[in-house]
């Protein structure tokens, strides 16, 4: 996956089915699929995992959390790009959400 | 229990978890039997292990599957099935394999860890090699080293629990059966000077779980470990302990 990709706001971010996640402290924490190293995520963060379900597309979880947040749209979506982005990288994400919607 | 025939059955057990391992090979039973002495259990009636048995039937799918080295391991619900097991050291293996599963529903799991008993409670000292478990376990007064390289931690009746393993390192004079309340679970760091940092919740999971023995790509497998973890991360007092490989850090955990 590349940034390139990433930045394109009608994907439709999917969690890894192999990753195990939890909520501790009110925190999203992941487990890696492949080597078991712990994820750990803050607010902002766990409130974008939450919702790369498949369904929503980024812009979507961008306004989510620009009205949660109360961030400007703009700001919104950069950061819910960077986030997914790096996900992404780490494997947290799966291939087929990445697929344009 | 009957026994199918040809087979002779060695049961043990091993942090409270009961197995009765079914041999095909007597000769293959007594070196387990030595190996696993003080682990030995009087009922047969533990999990199933069938070790090296010709396949009857095919089987069902398993639940869990693992090889390494020629040997293998399948995990039915009510049984194991034991394949290409030639020495007592695979059946080591296989059977830290094994209860790295059975043991998740406890709820309890396997880690790189020395344990010592102290005053009654147990400490378990994780890291990987070269961390100072041995060390750790070397200095521990008599009989106070339950283990010094895999400890089995298990909660049972609400309170966690240390136990002895068979599984062994560099100091063989370990392997306890016994079980204690856990005291405390601490990170081995070398340092110049002793000092044990207490650590948060988040804090003590990323220094548990690559400790954990964890072998399964199964999703319930992750999910069960990952919950297990969390619980114990903020049920029990984890430590960082800086220490300098000698007897001297108890005075910082007592502080």
């Amino acid at each position: 996956m590349s940034a390139h990709h990433a930045a394109a706001v009608d994907v439709r971010p999917l969690q890894n089915p192999l990753a195990a996640w939890r909520e501790l402290e009110g925190q999203v924490v992941i487990m890696s699929p492949e080597d078991s190293v712990l994820h750990e995520l803050n607010e902002t963060a766990s409130f974008i995992w939450k919702r790369a379900n498949g369904e929503r597309c980024i812009e979507e979880i961008a306004s989510e959390l620009s009205a949660e947040f109360e961030v400007d749209q703009a700001t919104a979506l950069l950061d819910t790009q960077a986030l997914l982005s790096e996900l992404f990288a780490k494997r947290l994400l799966a291939d087929a959400g990445w697929t344009r919607g | 229990m009957s026994h199918a025939p040809g087979t002779c059955v060695l049961p043990i057990c091993i942090g409270r978890y009961a197995l009765a391992l079914h041999f095909s090979e007597a000769a293959l039973r007594e070196r387990a039997r030595e190996r696993y002495a003080a682990f030995e259990h009087t009922s047969e009636n533990g999990f199933p292990v069938y070790l090296n048995r010709p396949r009857p039937q095919p089987q069902a799918r398993a639940e869990f599957a693992f090889s390494m080295n020629g040997f293998a391991l399948e995990l039915q619900s009510s049984f194991a099935e034991c394949s290409g097991v030639q020495n007592e050291y695979a059946l080591d293996s296989l059977l830290r394999v094994l209860l790295s599963v059975k043991l998740l529903p406890e709820p309890g799991f396997l880690i790189h860890a020395a344990t010592i008993a102290r005053d009654g409670r147990s400490h378990v000292f994780m890291g990987r090699s070269g961390a100072g478990k041995s060390t750790v376990a070397r200095n521990a007064p008599a009989g106070a080293a339950l283990t010094d390289e895999i400890s089995l931690v298990r909660r049972i009746d609400g309170v966690w629990h240390a136990h002895g393993t068979p599984f062994w390192g560099e100091f063989r004079a370990g392997n306890q059966n016994k079980s204690l309340p856990l005291a405390g679970i601490y990170s081995l760091v070398q340092a110049p000077r002793n000092c044990a940092r207490p650590l948060a919740t988040r804090d003590a999971l990323r220094e548990l779980l690559p400790n954990v023995l964890f072998f399964s790509t199964h999703r319930r497998h992750r999910d069960a470990l990952l919950r297990v973890t969390s619980e114990i991360a903020a049920q029990v007092p984890f430590f960082r302990l800086e220490f300098t490989r000698d007897i001297s850090f108890w005075e910082a955990i007592a502080r």
